[in-house]
């Protein structure tokens, strides 16, 4: 194998492989990215079993071959070259040579034999197409709320639903919950439910950041892919029912009020200061015109806030754990945001001014 | 303000627990032992100790003492659950309740002695109730402070109720041999008795700076213990105290190695470990399972993880995880399981009705455990758990 390709080319291809390689491997085939030569291209491909990726960059091909490099070794040598052409070679049964100019690398690999298949699917069946910005802030907006409890894996995901012309994206911890709809361009698929791991999700966020065209979704059985561009990201899919989230979104709610985002968000922070592992609840207490936000951290001390809002209902006090409150606040990306609740103990929705979406809801902490 | 404290040390515990729960024990000379493969006499009957046979004999020597002495095996479940209901009872006389062990604690009376009209009339009410309630007989002391109030207690067994008043601490202590002293054991009082000090008296008559040379910094302490000063306070549980952590380990009477019994076994231990968390309030979010072989190895791994849990299952799934972790290359003999990284309990609430439903129904096990005493309502693998647990 040789050929000879552009330093940033090749670069950016690799960061768009490596992220998913895990540090520790049993299996040391996992921690190298497979090389492979096409026609006038390379293909590069990585997985950590549950995700493949695969993407290509433009080449002079020498001559053809299919090698598996050390993934961090490759990349810090890459990234630590001059701007301009290299030349990669199979030198050796194990051993390629990278040469830039007068600097010559020679590094070990492993044969491509080992290396798993990148999984099979289906190009014009079963997909729907949106635009990159639209699923990037979708990802967003929810990604937070996703559960890190292993105990209950279905929540350590994404939900993505399809309802007609619209997808929704739902993710919760079972303390709070995050959705969110959009419209979808094109759709060859019928109506579906799949979660999608916490590490393709995440993945796929930081893959949209530099997409700016509307991308394919592919939705199979047990997986599900995204052609970004040049890049392919292949997922599994957790295997199991999401919890019927739609009963915990109240339809109806007694009481609102409108607040600033930045007030609340400040205020909110500036409380949350003497919240200890011990003490996560801040108190909002609401009376007409007025919201205290108030903490009692008997380890800590005590602090409140007062803020005015336009508030009308009876006297009521919640508990919530402040970082619940913090994400969803951060990610309200409207001036104004709507907090709605009907009474103690029930769920509490937050959502910006202009509209019903996205939608948070969050569970109160006894107090 | 004038301090009285109480001691109290129910006789002959284990003993007297199993003989309440079987009536064919009682009255007999009967020894509790570890298991029925294990040796040493953990407890033994008044009936039996007419016979000369003591805690730590081998059950041979038990036998040999006492030829007709049945042995039986402890049940560590039945003795938690006995003193947890003695504590109870004594928390309705004082708030000041310092669990000393597993049968001995010590009251601060000071504060309610005129609610119950007498110090006298508090230890009788007591040895009453936990006569009545439990079946068991017990020993009280009462003295200004703990260290009187202990070796008072300990003057008078079984059923003993032993009174010092501050006037008479000096005639109470001085002829007392200093081994009676609890915190004086068996090397220290060798040590004492070459120097010549044989009863306190004795030892109160050496300054404080000579102690010290001789024995460091307890010397201060022991000089005290000679006059019979203690000021040291009853420290009740759930006050100043941080717990650190809860765990339950226990020695099995066979040591096992099938995968189902070993399951069992750690179910059992989550439980009572789960039961102890909620009881006290606190969830942790560390779970430690400790293994000893055959051969006395012993090793502890841990695990932590994202959520603070209380719930006996939670408990149980993660000391599986761990237990999966672990290759067992022998028989094990002890197996613990204990939480940490503890916080005080809090609810947060949960969108979806089925923890809500999960939370219901621990929280109606726990109600239903603490009226009609523990492991009433238990989880059904365990109700045919394999005998000869101790």
């Amino acid at each position: 194998m040789k050929f000879k390709c552009l330093q940033k080319d090749i670069l950016k291809s690799i960061q768009c492989v490596q992220y998913i390689i895990e540090n520790k491997n049993t299996l040391p085939i996992l921690s190298n990215i497979l090389l492979e030569t096409q026609k006038n291209e390379i293909l590069l491909t990585s997985t950590d079993l549950e995700i493949g990726i695969k993407t290509f960059f433009t080449a002079k091909i020498e001559t053809k071959g299919i090698i598996t490099v050390p993934a961090k070794k490759f990349s810090e040598i890459i990234n630590e070259l001059p701007d301009g052409e290299i030349e990669i070679e199979l030198i050796g049964e194990n051993l390629i040579n990278i040469k830039s100019g007068s600097i010559s690398f020679n590094i070990n690999t492993i044969s491509s034999d080992d290396f798993p298949k990148f999984p099979f699917y289906k190009e014009n069946e079963n997909y729907f197409l949106i635009p990159a910005k639209i699923l990037k802030n979708m990802i967003t907006n929810t990604i937070f709320s996703v559960s890190h409890d292993e105990t209950r894996y279905v929540l350590n995901g994404i939900l993505i639903e399809k309802e007609k012309n619209e997808i929704n994206l739902v993710a919760t911890d079972s303390h709070r919950l995050a959705f969110i709809k959009e419209k979808i361009l094109e759709a060859k698929v019928k109506d579906f439910k799949v979660i999608i791991p916490y590490k393709s999700i995440k993945e796929v966020g930081r893959l949209l950041m530099e997409a700016d065209k509307d991308i394919k979704v592919i939705v199979e059985e047990k997986q599900i892919i995204f052609l970004i561009g040049n890049i392919i990201l292949i997922s599994r899919l957790i295997d199991g029912q999401f919890p019927d989230y739609k009963k915990v979104i109240p339809v109806k709610t007694d009481h609102t009020f409108l607040v600033d985002r930045d007030k609340i968000l400040q205020a909110t922070k500036r409380i949350s200061i003497l919240t200890s592992s011990k003490t996560m609840a801040v108190v909002y207490k609401l009376t007409k015109g007025t919201l205290n936000i108030n903490i009692k951290n008997p380890e800590e001390g005590e602090a409140q806030e007062i803020l005015n809002i336009d508030y009308n209902g009876p006297d009521i006090e919640f508990g919530y754990n402040f970082r619940y409150l913090l994400d969803i606040y951060k990610n309200i990306d409207e001036k104004e945001i709507m907090f709605e609740f009907t009474k103690p103990f029930h769920p509490g929705l937050i959502r910006p001014k202009s509209e019903k979406n996205p939608i948070y809801i969050v569970m109160p902490i006894r107090i | 303000m004038n301090r009285r404290i109480i001691h109290i040390d129910i006789n002959a515990f284990f003993a007297s627990v199993e003989q309440v729960c079987n009536p064919n024990l009682r009255g007999k000379p009967i020894a509790v032992i570890g298991s029925s493969e294990r040796t040493v006499v953990t407890t033994c009957s008044y009936e039996a100790r007419a016979y000369g046979v003591k805690t730590g004999m081998t059950k041979y020597e038990a036998k040999k003492l006492c030829p007709e002495i049945i042995l039986v095996v402890g049940d560590n479940r039945k003795y938690t659950d006995t003193s947890s209901r003695i504590i109870k009872i004594l928390k309705e006389y004082t708030p000041e309740v310092e669990v000393f062990s597993i049968d001995e604690s010590f009251l601060d009376i000071t504060h309610s002695i005129k609610l119950f009209h007498g110090e006298k009339e508090i230890a009788l009410s007591l040895k009453k109730r936990i006569k009545d309630e439990l079946g068991l007989l017990c020993s009280i002391g009462i003295a200004p402070n703990k260290l009187l109030a202990k070796i008072a207690s300990d003057m008078k067994k079984p059923d003993g109720l032993v009174i010092v008043e501050k006037d008479d601490v000096n005639n109470f202590i001085k002829v007392l041999p200093v081994s009676d002293i609890c915190g004086i054991g068996e090397k220290l009082t060798a040590h004492l008795n070459l120097m010549g000090i044989k009863t306190c008296s004795d030892l109160g008559k050496y300054s404080v700076e000579i102690l010290k040379n001789k024995f460091g910094v307890i010397g201060e302490r022991l000089h005290d213990m000679a006059l019979g000063i203690d000021e040291s306070p009853v420290v009740p549980f759930d006050e100043d105290e941080e717990v650190k952590s809860i765990g339950h380990s226990m020695t099995y009477a066979k040591d096992v190695r099938d995968s189902d019994t070993i399951q069992k076994y750690l179910l059992e231990l989550s439980e009572m470990v789960g039961r102890r968390a909620r009881r006290y309030g606190y969830f942790g979010k560390t779970v430690t399972l400790t293994v000893r072989y055959k051969d006395f190895t012993t090793f502890s791994k841990q695990l932590t993880i994202k959520k603070y849990i209380s719930h006996d299952l939670d408990i149980y799934n993660t000391a599986l995880i761990i237990l999966d972790t672990i290759n067992l290359t022998q028989p094990v003999r002890l197996f613990g399981v204990s939480l940490s990284n503890l916080s005080k309990y809090y609810h947060q609430y949960s969108l979806f009705d089925d923890d809500e439903k999960k939370n219901g129904l621990i929280k109606h096990m726990d109600e239903i455990n603490d009226r009609f005493g523990e492991y009433t309502l238990t989880y059904g693998r365990l109700t045919a758990s394999p005998k000869g647990r101790a």
